[in-house]
């Protein structure tokens, strides 16, 4: 890493001593206060829960220093001073006295990241979604440092770090009761990518990237479940743009995953050292993309498909589920001299393919726009969904999505305003079948919103209205209907002398179902933004939300009132 | 004549071991798909040798993977696997780490690929057969014992509604969202499947992976054996300024993005005796029992913010 981190540094002061132009600072900084408030009644009832942190300050500053035409040096520092994980390993870490230092640095809610630009090469440090391919990696933060270099139109990508830190493994209790923490060993990852790219016309890379768990990074008691693991994935990709339109686009992935580092050594698979060496519990699997077609300016039809064995596990997309053949046709074209747009695809998705209980998904979409003139438009939307499985039962599992969408928009004006008029409805029917008696329940919906939207000439005010009904009907045994009304109204006004807008919005929903009827539900909500300024912007946002219920519910007379408080301030450097 | 007298005692002493150690195996009925986790798993498979005689006993355990036709799918390398002695008079209790031990263990066919390539064991009926045998020329000092026991390989849901990438209308959204998911295949038998839907906001700056692992979730919420979830989101989409506007030339109908969200599906298994749940690790890269997130959006169509003529 030094070897590369030195030649960089040492080529920024040489282009800091050479510059001529001033320096320049553009991108903005920033800093706000979320409050969040949740009042519920009666007294110790939990039907609804928290879903903000109460107190949050949030810091953002993105500024740009421009110190020549080719060296830049973007920093990006996002961070809060309460974390709020909930999935992964950091949830839960509140209650054991937070977090350290370094779990700080590297928790996924913040960024701390510098990337000096030189050219169209790149130092990369501190915090980096580093996404090479669809195959490879690409949804993982990591903390650390690289480059991106671009030696002509060669490709030279490495970066490595921490993605994880370590956290000791808390067995939960239950008095008082504490789920505990499941702990997580430190990860490392490194990531590279050799290749060459002419932008517009060709890509070629062979991309690697590895993750590995430190075992002696916790101290005992060790997880129970949680153990150490340790990943390797090589690719090659291929995108390839062709005369009139036609496109190719491929990645072959090779993949080894080990499930526990602390397994015995075996030969049942292959180890591929230096980068992996095999366990009893590694498997090595492939998966391999490619789509094509052809991409002009009113017509555009391609097919892509994607295969994920059974054992493709890949550190750079840790939630990536394997076993599965996804195909779709896709199509894209305009009529009518442009006005008729049309967006269509069709597809199938295979999972659990190398076992003997596959299933079937089914995809299917269209929308289908019609511009008819200046005054009337209409969209048509279409989506079928189907899904069959084995169950393990005499029935199979057969679920079956049938939605379709009309939206016709009507535009009309006189001298003073122009009318905008939407009407939409939409049908929704849900089959769902259940495998142990075998019979079917059809779940349906029907949506209807109406949207007004005036638009004044001499005015400022920019108001909205729109009434919606939602009803769904899930027949016997289970038996509920859900009924909605809701009245939505908002208003927008812009301060004189473009200092900034006021948004403002009401909306009550009356809900009825099986449990209670009459639920009433009231959201109010304002957004200021006003320029103290040239250049220092004032955000101000305020939402509550209050529902109370009917008495046919239980607990009688529940209600909560959730409030929502954010403001900040934005300091633009660019003009 | 002293051979005929070392020989003797040989089968005696054999024959005397025979009769003094018993096993017994016992083997889930539906353990999990991936055979390297069964050995952190102790009630997976347990194997108890009773040494009834008033000496220490040595002796391998040969094991034998079969299917339910009596065909051989792995053995145990029995001269690899480690040699095990009892006390006199005791007991001793083995589990899958010592039963099968993977490393001595020889598979073939098609379960010596599909444990190449997902560290499974196909979705079947399988036999596990045991015996104890000398650790000097394996001989059987038990009889064979086999349990059966049936693997189901699970897939997680996958989520279908919104579609990923989705773009669902304001005026619609802001009242209610349709949330469905492919359901758990195959069912487990003996539980009761949870899905627990969670969907989280991605705020301006974020990318949508990393609000998934860094903020609470707007909607936590579980529902039973059921793949259909109706959200009344209570939120007020105004906050956000129009983040990304999409749409190209061609296209007659640009759209603009006001708020991004990130959903996933958690499946748990609820023991239907203990209420616990756990998650469905089988088939979770993560082994959290979540699905792969997808990203869904709110938009507000060009209609709605119309401008002078």
């Amino acid at each position: 890493m030094i070897k590369f981190i030195i030649p960089l540094l040492l080529f920024s002061t040489v282009a800091l001593a050479q510059k001529k132009a001033p320096i320049t600072v553009g991108g903005n900084i920033g800093a706000g206060y979320e409050g969040y408030g949740l009042s519920r009644n009666p007294t110790g009832w939990v039907g609804y829960t928290p879903r903000r942190p109460y107190n949050q300050f949030r810091f953002n500053l993105n500024p740009t220093i421009q110190f020549s035409k080719n060296f830049s040096l973007p920093l990006n520092f996002n961070f809060v001073t309460k974390p709020t994980n909930f999935a992964g390993p950091l949830a839960g870490l509140g209650s054991f006295g937070g977090q350290n230092f370094w779990q700080f640095i590297t928790n996924p809610t913040n960024n701390f990241s510098i990337n000096p630009k030189y050219k169209n090469s790149e130092l990369l440090l501190g915090t980096q979604y580093i996404n090479y391919s669809n195959l490879s990696t690409g949804d993982v933060a990591v903390f650390g440092a690289g480059v991106d270099l671009r030696p002509g139109t060669y490709l030279l990508k490495f970066f490595t770090g921490l993605s994880q830190q370590p956290i000791n493994y808390i067995a939960p209790t239950l008095a008082p009761p504490n789920p505990g923490i499941p702990g997580a060993y430190r990860r490392n990852n490194w990531m590279l990518q050799l290749g060459k790219e002419q932008e517009g016309k060709y890509k070629v890379a062979f991309n690697f990237s590895k993750g590995y768990d430190h075992k002696l990074s916790l101290t005992s008691p060790l997880p129970t479940t949680i153990k150490p693991q340790e990943g390797f994935t090589v690719s090659f990709l291929n995108n390839i743009t062709f005369k009139k339109g036609w496109f190719l686009k491929s990645e072959v992935a090779q993949a080894f995953f080990t499930r526990n580092t602390n397994d015995a050594n075996t030969l049942l698979v292959k180890s591929f050292e230096p980068f992996i060496k095999s366990k009893t519990s590694t498997i090595r699997d492939f998966a391999g993309e490619l789509a094509f077609g052809k991409k002009l300016k009113t017509f555009e039809i391609g097919l892509s498909s994607k295969y994920l064995g059974p054992g493709f596990i890949t550190p750079g997309y840790p939630f990536m589920q394997p076993d599965r053949l996804d195909y779709t046709l896709n199509t894209k074209f305009t009529a009518w001299h442009n006005k008729m747009n049309i967006i269509a695809s069709a597809g199938q998705r295979i999972n659990n393919l190398s076992t003997s209980s596959k299933a079937a998904q089914f995809l299917g979409n269209l929308n289908w726009y019609t511009q008819f003139n200046d005054k009337v438009n209409l969209n048509i939307t279409y989506n079928n969904f189907g899904f069959t499985a084995p169950s393990g039962t005499a029935f199979n599992v057969k679920n079956v999505s049938n939605d379709i969408g009309i939206n016709p928009t009507f535009t009309w004006s006189n001298t003073t305003m122009i009318n905008l008029l939407s009407i939409s409805y939409n049908y929704s029917k849900y089959d769902e079948r259940d495998v142990l008696t075998g019979l079917t329940t059809t779940n349906q919906s029907h949506i209807g919103v109406v949207s007004y939207v005036p638009v004044f000439f001499n005015k400022k005010i920019t108001p909205d209205f729109s009434l919606m009904y939602f009803y769904n009907r899930i027949p016997p045994p289970t038996a509920v209907t859900t009924t909605l009304l809701t009245f939505n109204a908002g208003m927008g006004y812009p301060f004189p002398k473009s200092k900034g807008n006021l948004k403002a919005a009401l909306q009550y929903t009356l809900a009825s179902n099986n449990i209670a009827s009459g639920n009433n539900n009231i959201i109010a909500s304002l957004n200021v933004e006003y320029k103290l300024m040239p250049k220092l912007l004032w955000r101000t946002f305020l939402s509550s939300n209050y529902v109370q219920y009917q008495r046919s519910f239980t607990p009688s007379g529940a209600n909560y009132l959730e409030s929502q408080y954010r403001t900040g301030f934005n300091y633009s450097f660019s003009k | 004549m002293k051979i005929i007298q070392q020989l003797y005692l040989a089968l005696l002493l054999v024959s005397t071991t025979q009769a003094q150690l018993t096993a017994v195996l016992n083997v889930q009925s539906n353990p999990p798909s991936i055979l390297s986790s069964w050995a952190s798993t102790p009630q997976v498979v347990t194997l108890i040798v009773n040494n009834a005689t008033q000496n220490v006993q040595s002796y391998k355990i040969k094991t034998t993977l079969k299917s339910t036709s009596g065909e051989v799918l792995a053995t145990t390398d029995l001269s690899k696997v480690p040699t095990l002695t009892s006390a006199n008079a005791s007991s001793m209790v083995y589990n899958a780490a010592t039963v099968l031990p993977l490393e001595y263990i020889s598979f073939t066919g098609i379960v010596r690929s599909s444990m190449q390539r997902s560290g499974k064991l196909p979705s079947e009926s399988y036999q596990l057969c045991i015996q104890l045998v000398n650790p000097i020329d394996f001989g059987a000092i038990t009889q064979e014992q086999c349990k059966m026991f049936s693997i189901a390989n699970l897939q997680l849901p996958f989520v279908v509604n919104p579609a990923p990438q989705a773009m669902l209308p304001i005026t619609a959204a802001s009242t209610a969202i349709t949330f469905r998911w492919t359901p758990l295949v195959p069912k487990p038998k003996q539980s009761i499947i949870s899905y627990r839907i969670q969907v989280f906001e991605v705020l301006q700056g974020q990318q949508p992976m990393q609000a998934f692992r860094a903020n609470l979730p707007l909607l936590d919420h579980s529902v039973l054996n059921t793949t259909q979830y109706i959200w009344q989101p209570q939120l007020s989409f105004i906050s956000q300024p129009l983040v990304v506007t999409i749409g190209d030339s061609s296209t007659t109908t640009p759209t603009a993005i006001v708020h991004t969200f990130i959903w996933t599906i958690q499946t748990l298994l609820q023991n239907p005796i203990t209420g616990t749940n756990t998650p469905a690790t089988e088939g979770s890269p993560n082994g959290d029992g979540r699905s792969e997130p997808q990203v869904f959006y709110i938009v507000k169509p060009s209609m709605a913010t119309p401008t002078h003529k």
